[in-house]
């Protein structure tokens, strides 16, 4: 099959409930070995997410590992949005983490504004070396 | 060039009409061809639209397929949207169809809420072998 780059992408949501104003973990890449030539890595990520009462803003803060322990990768821009809706957040972004093993990126979202947990429906997370 | 991945993408310069409560492919791909190593696709999709001018929600399905009749991807997501404003969707989805060839994605719409048409204004889909 020939060369093939290290890649991981998957929709498995590793928690859907989002505590009021707690950083919540909602979706982390597999491993992926970028061990030769610092290659750049670039990150796709989707989720859709039913608003809790009152909840009118997202964060959304890209992470370099699989939890919050790891670099901040993206500025973790907050959006606003109609509360009590269901909205889609997407976007794109690129990391160059170095030569290393098993690098991991997780997805990290905040409700704000309200009281009411939020739910997230499904996700989509992709870090693929270029 | 070495080893080129299968992979393609395609944009619609808009003007699709997506009549009101009728599931609609709003975003159809070319065949992509899968035909050793059980590959995982990634898709990313991007939609502009136009919401009819009493329409309050959309329904949003990845299919596997090219028609609302194909295989369901993701949950089918609904998002509500405001009237008469122009919304950008998109996200993306991992896939695993299997060893095939000619397989195509879409991208479906059904709004809800009123009976007015809704129109896209841009779209996009990529699809990318991992």
């Amino acid at each position: 099959m020939g060369l093939r780059f290290p890649a991981n992408a998957n929709t498995k949501l590793v928690n859907t409930n989002l505590v009021h104003s707690v950083d919540t973990i909602v979706l982390v890449t597999d491993p992926i070995d970028v061990t030769t030539d610092s290659p750049l890595v670039m990150l796709v990520w989707y989720a859709a997410v039913s608003l809790g009462l009152g909840d009118n803003a997202l964060t959304v803060q890209l992470f370099r590992e699989a939890d919050a322990s790891g670099a901040l990768v993206n500025s973790g821009p907050m959006m606003n949005f109609t509360a009590h809706t269901t909205v889609t957040v997407t976007g794109s972004f690129t990391d160059r983490p170095g030569e290393i093993a098993g690098q991991q990126y997780s997805l990290i979202l905040t409700a704000g504004g309200g009281l009411a947990d939020s739910t997230v429906l499904e996700g989509c997370f992709a870090a693929i070396a270029l | 060039m070495g080893v080129r991945w299968p992979s393609n993408g395609n944009s619609n310069a808009g003007g699709l009409v997506i009549p009101a409560t009728v599931p609609t492919v709003a975003l159809l791909s070319a065949p992509l061809n899968l035909s050793i190593d059980n590959q995982q696709v990634l898709l990313q999709w991007y939609l502009a639209v136009t919401w009819g001018g009493d329409i309050t929600s959309v329904v949003l399905k990845i299919i596997r397929g090219s028609t609302a009749g194909g295989t369901l991807l993701n949950s089918g997501v609904t998002v509500q949207v405001t009237s008469a404003d122009t919304l950008v969707l998109g996200g993306c989805w991992t896939d695993i169809p299997g060893i095939v060839a000619n397989q195509q994605y879409a991208v479906t719409l059904t709004t809800a809420g009123g009976v007015a048409d809704s129109t896209v204004a841009d779209a996009s889909i990529a699809l990318i072998a991992l």
